[in-house]
């Protein structure tokens, strides 16, 4: 477990105000792309965080409600943000890769399991669920695409 | 040929695999990377039509990456030391239909997998030290 954590380059780096205790992944077909492989995310409430060199972090939004986050200078994959106006706007997927160390975290989530390629698959059991499980758990229309 | 592209939409990929499998890595630099874990497979760099807004860096001594300058998607990996590997081109697997739809054979790095996850076997795993045998060609 860590409480700091930076991009591949270091140009952006961050410090947690808790050590995060668990990790999801996320199969979903933005996750992939964005990521290139597997996104791996720790929720962080807003006000949970302070960043280093905010000034390299690049964001593009992904949806009318969410932006993803990047460094400029390496490519990093940070965070999915929360952007929607509201108690939770800013909350964070934050990249779990980002951290400085995983040990000791649990895996406890998968979802978008539904979309998930069939070559690769995590062993082990944990919480999975669907894209419309998701989407009944947000409370989001299930037709409006991914995050 | 398989097409893909980033997030945005930016960078598209056209190309065609060379060796008929994935490969996941677990290593700190790919880790950090991604922000989780990498999956690649290796293209034929002849016919490979990549284009859009690509930024590159090398972050470590024998290949450079790719990534999409408007999103951030990671798109290619390429071995850029002399040697048999020169000019070895690997794509990020997320950004094609179904990750490319070839099956996992190899994970690099299988010694610094954090303990907490692990794929599905069968496929072979091998070892930083087996890694970078086969990549640095000394």
């Amino acid at each position: 477990m860590s409480k700091t954590g930076r991009c591949l380059c270091g140009a952006v780096s961050f410090e947690l105000t808790e050590k995060p205790k668990s990790y999801g992944a996320c199969h979903c077909g933005m996750c992939r792309k964005f990521s290139g492989g597997i996104e791996l995310g720790v929720q962080v409430m807003p006000g949970q965080i302070t960043w280093s060199g905010e000034d390299s972090i690049g964001t593009y939004a992904s949806s009318e409600w969410a932006e993803r986050g990047f460094c400029t200078t390496c490519g990093s994959s940070l965070f999915w943000r929360l952007t929607l106006p509201g108690d939770l706007q800013g909350m964070l997927s934050l990249s779990a890769g980002a951290l400085d160390n995983l040990d000791g975290m649990a895996f406890d989530t998968e979802v978008y399991v539904d979309h998930k390629p069939a070559n690769h698959a995590f062993s082990g059991e944990r919480r999975r669920m669907t894209e419309a499980e998701v989407r009944e758990m947000v409370g989001a229309a299930p037709e409006s695409g991914n995050a | 040929m398989l097409e893909g592209r980033c997030l945005c939409g930016a960078v598209t990929a056209v190309v065609e695999p060379s060796d008929g499998h994935m490969t996941a890595c677990n290593c700190e630099n790919c880790r950090r990377w991604t922000g989780g874990v990498n999956f690649t497979f290796a293209v034929v760099p002849e016919t490979a039509q990549i284009e859009g807004p690509i930024k590159t860096i090398t972050p470590m001594p024998w290949a450079r990456r790719g990534f999409c300058a408007e999103c951030g998607s990671g798109i290619y990996y390429k071995v850029t030391t002399e040697g048999e590997l020169n000019g070895l081109l690997k794509v990020s697997a997320g950004l094609f239909n179904d990750a490319g739809g070839l099956p996992l054979d190899v994970e690099f790095y299988a010694d610094e997998r954090p303990a907490s996850y692990d794929l599905s076997k069968p496929h072979r795993t091998m070892t930083r030290a087996e890694v970078e045998a086969y990549f640095v060609d000394d």
